[in-house]
C-alpha cells in the first residue's frame, strides 16, 4: 500500500470513527427521550352554569369573547330561584352569579379568560346545573400530553423533567413535567402528562399557543445509559460555547 | 435486506462440440449449393430451441414476485419516513426494472441464429476435395474457406497494451492453430521490443504505431489501414482462441447484412474468490441476456472473440473511438445503419477474468464508465437515433445496467438510518412476516432462477455486487465531471501492488458498518428486542467483511510472492 493511500485510510478511519460517535450520540440522546404519541395545548377550563333551571333572557356574550372576572355573561328567568329567594334559602350575590331585584339571575365570569363552548340560547330552557359555556383561563395555559411508555422507559420519567414543545410552526417552547397520569394496558404505560411552561402565552406565535392547538411534547427521560456522561458533557460544552 | 443483484450464477463451462461436427470426410458428404443471400428485413422468424416449459414457468413466477413486490412497495399504506423509503424506492427500482427487463430478453431468447443458409454454408465452408489435393489434409490453419462460392480472407488481430509476454504467447500461438487460412498480427499499442520479437518468433505478423490515440479501437483501425482481408477477428491478449473459432463463426456471413458474430467471454482461471465472482456475475449476460438480443437484433460487440465484416466498419467510418466502451459504440452506429449483429452462446474462446481486486477494480470502472457515457451522452430513447424500439430498449438496459452497481450503496445506509435516527423505510404496522413474504417474492425467486439455469447459486457474486458500489459511484462522477480513465491490461500481473490501494472506501465503510452493528446490538440490548435493522445491518457487515476478508488474503498472498522473489534474485 502506498503512503499516500495509508495516510488517507488513516484521516478515513479518524472520520468514521469520529461520525459514529457523533451519531451515537445523537441516538443515546434519543433514547434518552420519548416523544409524546399526541399532545394539544389546553388550558383550565372554567365552567358557566348555575344551580337553577330556567329560561335564558339574554345571552350578553359571543363564543370566543374575551371576558373578565364579574362580567356579566347570560341572564336567566328562574320560577324556583324566586321561590327559593322568598324562603331566604340563597343570597343574592355570589361569586358566579347574581340575582336582580326582578328575580332576574346573571351569570358573571368567576375569572379572565376566553369564552367558549356557548351551548345555549336566548329563549331555550336550562336544566339545573347544565353547562351554559366554558371560559378558558388566560395564562393557565398547559400541555396535555399522551405518552405509550415501556416500564423502562416509565421508571425514568421524573417530576420536574424538562420537556421540549414543538408547536405546529416549528416553534420550541421549553417547559417542565407537572403531574403523571398512568392507566396500563397490555404492559406498556399509557401515561397522560401535564406540561407546565411560563412561556405559554395566550394568543403568542401567531395565535397558535390556545387552548386545542395540537404540539408535539418530547420528555427527556433520566439518562441511565453507557454514555450518559459524555453526551451530558458534550452538550453541556454546546451550551457554553454558545451553540 | 442484503443487496442483491440480479445477474447472479455461475459461468459457462467451456464446451465444443466442434471437433465432432466438422470432420473434412462429414463435409465432403454434403453437395455444395449456392445460397441466396438476399438481405432479410424484419425479425427473423423463431426456430428450434425453445426454452424449456419450467424455465418459462419459473421466469413467469419470478416476473410475478417482481410485480408483488413493487406493489409492495408503492403502496402508500406501507410507506414509512421519507428519506429511507425514497433510498428504497430509488434502489429497488433499478433492481426490478433491470430484472424485468432480462426476464424479458431471456424469455425472448429463444431462436436459434443459425438458419438454414447458414448450416449450408457451414458446410460448404471448406472444400475437401481441393485439400486433399492440395495436400493440406494435416495442416487444418492454411486450409481455405470459402463463403458460398466466394473465397473468404481473414485477419486475426491480437491487440496487446503491456500484457505478460507468457500471456501473449499463449494467445498468439492459439489463434495461429485456428483452423481455416488466416493471416495473424500483433497489434502492440504497448511499444515493446520483446512483443516484436515474440511476433517474429512465432511468425506472425507485427504492427506498432507511433500514436496511442482511440485506445484498442484505434489500434484496429490503424491495422485495417494495412490489411484488406473482408473479414477480421478481435482478440484481446489474454483470450485464447479454440481451433474451430473461424469454421463456427464465418459461415454466418453468408448473409450480406450480418455485421459481426460476438462469442462469449469464458474465464479459464476461477481460482480465487474475486474471479469466480467476476466471473460468475457474466455469467447470466453471455448465456442468457445476449442470445436474448439476437432476436431483437441488438446483441452487441463485447470487444474480443467477435468476428466483423470489414465493408460493415468501414460503413460506419471505423471502430468508434471516442470512448472507454468503443465496442457497444460501435454496435450501436452498426445497428443505427442497420447492419445485423449475431451472437452465439458457444465458447470459442477463454480468457483471464481479473483475479485480483486491482484487476477487478480496474475492469469495472472501465466498463460501467462506457455503461454511464452511453447513458448520458447519448440517450437510447432520443429521436435522433435511427434504432428499432426494441434496440432502444435495449441498449437502455446495457446503459442503465451499472446503475444497479450504485443500489447497494443506498441499500446498506437503510439500517444506520433506522439504528440512529429510527427513520424506518416501511410503516412500522408492517409486520416482518409481511415484509419477508415480498421480499421473498423478488430475492428468492432471483436465486431460485439462478439455481435453475445455473445449477447453483454463487455466493461470491453477491459479495462483489455488494462491495463494488464504490467503483460505480467513481464511474459515474467520472462521466459527470468528464474525467478521463487510463487503460490497463486485465491480464496484467507483473506489478502487484496491495489490494488495499484500492478499497479504501470499502474498507472505510466497513468500519462504520461494523462500528454500527455493535451500536444496533446494544440498542436491541436495551430495548430487550432484536429488531430487522440490526439483523440486516450485521448481514451487510459480513458481505463487506468478506471482501475486506477476501482482499487480506491477496494482500499476505502477494507479500509472500514479493518475499519469495527477493529470495531467489541475488540482490
Amino acid at each position: 500500500m502506498t503512503w499516500a493511500n495509508r495516510f488517507k485510510l488513516f484521516v478515513g478511519l479518524i472520520a468514521v470513527v469520529g461520525i459514529v460517535a457523533v451519531l451515537t450520540i445523537v441516538f443515546n440522546q434519543r433514547q434518552a427521550q420519548v416523544m409524546s404519541a399526541s399532545a394539544s395545548i389546553q388550558a383550565a377550563e372554567y365552567p358557566v352554569g348555575s344551580d337553577y333551571g330556567g329560561t335564558v333572557l339574554d345571552r350578553l356574550v359571543d363564543d370566543g369573547d374575551k371576558v373578565k372576572a364579574g362580567q356579566a355573561l347570560f341572564r336567566l328567568q328562574s320560577p324556583t330561584l324566586q321561590a327559593d329567594l322568598a324562603e331566604g334559602l340563597v343570597t343574592a350575590d355570589n361569586v358566579a352569579y347574581s340575582v336582580g331585584d326582578d328575580g332576574v339571575l346573571t351569570l358573571t365570569a368567576s375569572v379572565d379568560g376566553t369564552l367558549t363552548d356557548i351551548t345555549t340560547e336566548r329563549g331555550s330552557f336550562v336544566q339545573a346545573g347544565q353547562v351554559l359555556a366554558v371560559i378558558d383561563k388566560t395564562g393557565s395555559l398547559f400541555v396535555s400530553a399522551d405518552f405509550v411508555l415501556t416500564s423502562g422507559d416509565y421508571a425514568r420519567i421524573e417530576p420536574g423533567a424538562d420537556v421540549d414543545i414543538l408547536l405546529p410552526n416549528q416553534t420550541r417552547v421549553a417547559g417542565t413535567m407537572d403531574t403523571l397520569d398512568v392507566q396500563t394496558a397490555d404492559g406498556q404505560a399509557e401515561t397522560t402528562a401535564k406540561v407546565v411552561s411560563p412561556d405559554l402565552v395566550d394568543g403568542a406565535a401567531n395565535g397558535l399557543m390556545a387552548p386545542g392547538t395540537p404540539v408535539t411534547a418530547t420528555i427527556s427521560l433520566r439518562d441511565d445509559g453507557l454514555l450518559a456522561g459524555a453526551s451530558d458533557g458534550l452538550f453541556s460544552f454546546l451550551r457554553t460555547i454558545g451553540l | 435486506m442484503t443487496a442483491l443483484h440480479p445477474s447472479l450464477g455461475v459461468p459457462s463451462t467451456p464446451e465444443s462440440t466442434l471437433d465432432s461436427v466438422l470432420t473434412p470426410e462429414a463435409m465432403y458428404r454434403i453437395p455444395a449449393h449456392r445460397v441466396a443471400t438476399e438481405p432479410r428485413t424484419g425479425r427473423p422468424a423463431p426456430t428450434g430451441h425453445a426454452h424449456s416449459p419450467s424455465l418459462v414457468m419459473l421466469v413467469l413466477i419470478a416476473t410475478v414476485g417482481i410485480l408483488a413486490y413493487a406493489h409492495f412497495l408503492l403502496n402508500p399504506a406501507s410507506r414509512g419516513d421519507w428519506l429511507p423509503y425514497s433510498l428504497v424506492i430509488a434502489a429497488e427500482s433499478i433492481l426490478i426494472f433491470q430484472a424485468l427487463l432480462s426476464m424479458w430478453t431471456i424469455l425472448s431468447g429463444s431462436s436459434d441464429p443459425r438458419e438454414f443458409s447458414v448450416h449450408q454454408a457451414q458446410a460448404t465452408l471448406i472444400h475437401t476435395r481441393s485439400l486433399a489435393r492440395d495436400g493440406l489434409m494435416d495442416q487444418p490453419e492454411r486450409w481455405p474457406l470459402h463463403l458460398g462460392d466466394q473465397p473468404a480472407t481473414i485477419d486475426v488481430f491480437i491487440t496487446t497494451y503491456g500484457e505478460d509476454l507468457d500471456v501473449i504467447r499463449t494467445t498468439v500461438t492459439a489463434a495461429r492453430r485456428m483452423h481455416g487460412e488466416h493471416l495473424t498480427r500483433v497489434l502492440d499499442d504497448g511499444r515493446s521490443d520483446e512483443v516484436r520479437d515474440l511476433a517474429a518468433e512465432l511468425g506472425v505478423r507485427y504492427l506498432r504505431r507511433l500514436s496511442s490515440n482511440g485506445a484498442k479501437a484505434g489500434n484496429v483501425n490503424h491495422a485495417l489501414t494495412v490489411s484488406t482481408a473482408e473479414f477480421f477477428v478481435i482478440f484481446d491478449a489474454d483470450f485464447v482462441p479454440k481451433p474451430g473459432f473461424l469454421l463456427e463463426t464465418l459461415p454466418f456471413f453468408i448473409d450480406d447484412t450480418v455485421s459481426f458474430v460476438q462469442t462469449p467471454q469464458a474465464y479459464s482461471n476461477l481460482h480465487n474468490v474475486i474471479s469466480r465472482g467476476a466471473g460468475y456475475m457474466q455469467a447470466v449476460f453471455y448465456r442468457f441476456i445476449q442470445p436474448g438480443r439476437n432476436r431483437f437484433n441488438a446483441a452487441f460487440c463485447v470487444g474480443t472473440n467477435v468476428i466483423f465484416r470489414r465493408d460493415a466498419i468501414n460503413d460506419i467510418g471505423g471502430m468508434y473511438t471516442d470512448s472507454k466502451s468503443e465496442d457497444v459504440w460501435t454496435s450501436l452506429k452498426l445497428h443505427e445503419r442497420g447492419w445485423k449483429t449475431i451472437y452465439i452462446p458457444t465458447v470459442l474462446a477463454t480468457g483471464h477474468a481479473p483475479d485480483t481486486v486491482e484487476a477487478y477494480t480496474k475492469q469495472q470502472l472501465r466498463w460501467a464508465t462506457g455503461g454511464f457515457e452511453i447513458l448520458l451522452q447519448s440517450n437510447p430513447l432520443s429521436p435522433r437515433r435511427r434504432l428499432t424500439f426494441d434496440q432502444r430498449l435495449q441498449y437502455l438496459v446495457t446503459a442503465s445496467f451499472y446503475l444497479t452497481g450504485i443500489a447497494p450503496l443506498l441499500l446498506l445506509l437503510v439500517p444506520p438510518l433506522e439504528i440512529y435516527f429510527d427513520l424506518r423505510p416501511m410503516n412500522i404496522s408492517t409486520t416482518v412476516v409481511t415484509w419477508l413474504l415480498y421480499y421473498a417474492g423478488f430475492y428468492l425467486m432471483q436465486v431460485v432462477l439462478a439455481f435453475y439455469t445455473m445449477g447453483s447459486f454463487r455466493w461470491e457474486t453477491l459479495m462483489l455486487a455488494t462491495a463494488s458500489f464504490p467503483i460505480y459511484v467513481a464511474a459515474l462522477i467520472n462521466v459527470l465531471v468528464g474525467k478521463e480513465q487510463h487503460w490497463s491490461a486485465t491480464g496484467n500481473r507483473s506489478k502487484a501492488a496491495s489490494p488495499f490501494n484500492f478499497m479504501i472506501p470499502q474498507v472505510l465503510f466497513f468500519v462504520f458498518l461494523l462500528l454500527t452493528s455493535v451500536v444496533a446490538v446494544w440498542r436491541d440490548v436495551t430495548i430487550g428486542t432484536l429488531t430487522l435493522a440490526t439483523a440486516w445491518n450485521v448481514t451487510n457487515t459480513v458481505i463487506l467483511g468478506t471482501f475486506v476478508g477476501t482482499a487480506l488474503i491477496e494482500s499476505h498472498g502477494a507479500r509472500r510472492v514479493r518475499a519469495l522473489s527477493r529470495k531467489v534474485v541475488p540482490s
